[in-house]
């Protein structure tokens, strides 16, 4: 039995607020993915869950006038990675949240709660950092707006207080239009896993296809929040991909942004080889997306000589 | 050949009682088959078992139990053989080793149940890419389990696992009760020293240390300076 004072179903935003408000021991619940493990566990015990889970105004993708897209804070993995919205401008957080734990998973577990619980593996964080998102709480107080590079406080922890809700993620047109990318998910095995590593690389080439225009690059388990490398996107920006260094400095600049740790999951060594490696593929990959050709590039396979 | 000898010792045993209730009937003439004693010769039923054993363990005149116990002290078993062939690909930036062909041959005798003895291998061979890959349990220096439990310890999911091929060479074994001869831990056995020589093969590395993970490999490929 799950060891908590009590459950609540929120019949809106405003009720759930209300509930959160009035219960300081009370935390929320959606899909449940990451609160019932920890309930179970018994690091929650005692606590009070208000639920979000049948909120409609709170799932969905939406399109605002200005192009920002909205998406809504409990809508699923699967429901986002086959949105049709996000498959037309958004296709790398679609793959990214595609590679969450297992299609059970995906099925129940938000978008909301991902980047709500703080944990740098989550899957969908560097992706957001790379598209610049922007968290919408809402509380007592109101509604305000938080660039998801500056939510996380540390592990676990975020600036989203006891009794606010996320309501949606923003994100603005610049960050999507023309914009290329992928999501890297390192792990020890390919299903039911949480990330070793995770590295979300984005590129906008200028309209010769030849020169770098914008760079993004995000990383979860490579510091205890998930982190851009600003100083890494700038050092290509304006460089030529044909630029027989580009992919050194990219990946070099990066490993002196990153802070990740021993433990006896990964020692930091491994930590800073996959960094290394994971920052050129992502490159590549996101350099291919954007239209660049890929000829004279270091990573192209040897074949067998036929 | 304990349950081979055991069960035709009970046989015997229930044809005995079986003569009994049958008059003019020796146990010589006697056969099991489809829950029916019957005559040898004809395969005429005589007599179904529900009967002769209600009757043996209910009897007014005669009740006795049918039971029978065997020790079989084997001296003389063959060794039961086989080998895995597999063929790897190893990603060295990232120490990732992808199995891209598996096969396990073995030599059980003669398979008394070929669909059952071929999943007994492809459990084998499953354990065996845990544990030559994946799997292992690691403790605090105060004897603490770090990861106990079925996240962190990694068992292969199915999208890890490549297809489990499996043949069988059957040759009649006469120290086996029907020719046959074991496989219940031979699949288990090939399997991660051949990943370990197909890693050797492909990168020159010998690794002796089970199970080779991407980070101990990636430490020998540095340490060989080939990353």
């Amino acid at each position: 039995m799950f060891d908590i004072q009590s459950f609540y179903e929120a019949k809106t935003v405003d009720d759930a607020i209300m509930a959160l408000n009035a219960y300081p021991n009370s935390e929320v619940i959606s899909g449940g993915t990451d609160v019932l493990i920890r309930v179970r566990e018994g690091r929650d015990a005692g606590k009070s869950l208000v639920s979000i889970h049948n909120i409609e105004t709170l799932k969905g993708v939406e399109m605002e006038e200005d192009g920002t897209i909205v998406i809504k804070s409990a809508t699923s993995f699967s429901h986002i990675t086959n949105h049709p919205m996000i498959k037309r401008y958004l296709p790398m957080l679609g793959e990214a949240v595609d590679q969450v734990g297992g299609p059970q998973i995906r099925n129940t577990a938000t978008l909301g709660g991902n980047i709500c619980n703080g944990a740098t593996s989550a899957d969908s964080a560097s992706t957001m950092c790379t598209l610049n998102a922007i968290v919408v709480l809402k509380g007592p107080e109101g509604i305000r707006e938080v660039p998801v590079t500056q939510f996380y406080t540390g592990p676990g922890k975020t600036v989203r207080k006891q009794n606010e809700i996320c309501i949606a993620f923003k994100i603005p047109k610049e960050e999507y239009e023309n914009v290329y990318g992928v999501y890297l998910k390192y792990g020890k095995r390919k299903s039911m896993e949480i990330a070793t590593l995770g590295c979300a690389v984005r590129i906008q080439l200028e309209e010769d296809k030849e020169t770098i225009k914008k760079a993004r690059l995000g990383y979860g388990v490579a510091a205890p929040t998930p982190i851009r490398c600003y100083q890494a996107e700038k050092e290509i920006e304006g460089k030529k991909i044909s630029d027989p260094a580009l992919y050194d400095v990219f990946a070099k600049s990066a490993l002196l942004e990153v802070n990740p740790r021993s433990s006896w999951r990964a020692s930091k060594e491994f930590r800073l080889q996959l960094i290394e490696e994971l920052a050129r593929r992502g490159l590549k990959k996101a350099i291919l997306l954007a239209g660049g050709d890929a000829n004279g590039n270091p990573f192209a396979p040897m074949l067998p000589e036929e | 050949m304990a349950v081979k000898k055991c069960a035709e010792q009970l046989k015997d045993k229930i044809l005995s009682y079986a003569s009994e209730m049958l008059d003019g009937k020796s146990k010589e003439e006697l056969d099991i088959e489809n829950n029916f004693v019957i005559e040898k010769d004809t395969k005429k039923p005589l007599l179904d078992m529900e009967t002769l054993a209600t009757t043996a363990f209910y009897s007014l005149e005669h009740s006795k139990h049918i039971t029978a116990e065997v020790t079989n002290q084997c001296k003389d078993n063959s060794f039961s053989s086989g080998c895995c062939f597999v063929e790897v690909e190893v990603d060295m930036p990232l120490g990732l080793v992808t199995v891209k062909n598996i096969l396990n041959v073995h030599d059980s005798g003669i398979l008394i149940n070929p669909k059952l003895a071929t999943a007994q291998v492809h459990g084998g061979m499953s354990m065996g890419l845990g544990y030559g890959l994946s799997e292992e349990l690691l403790y605090s220096e105060n004897g603490k389990p770090y990861n106990g439990n079925l996240l962190d310890y990694k068992i292969p999911t199915a999208m890890d696992t490549p297809d489990l091929n499996v043949r069988f060479i059957q040759l009649e074994d006469p120290t086996g009760p029907y020719g046959n001869k074991s496989l219940g831990e031979p699949p288990t056995i090939p399997v991660a020293p051949a990943i370990r020589n197909a890693i050797l093969h492909a990168t020159g590395v010998a690794m002796n240390e089970n199970p080779m993970t991407a980070q101990k490999l990636i430490e020998a490929f540095k340490r060989e300076h080939l990353i």
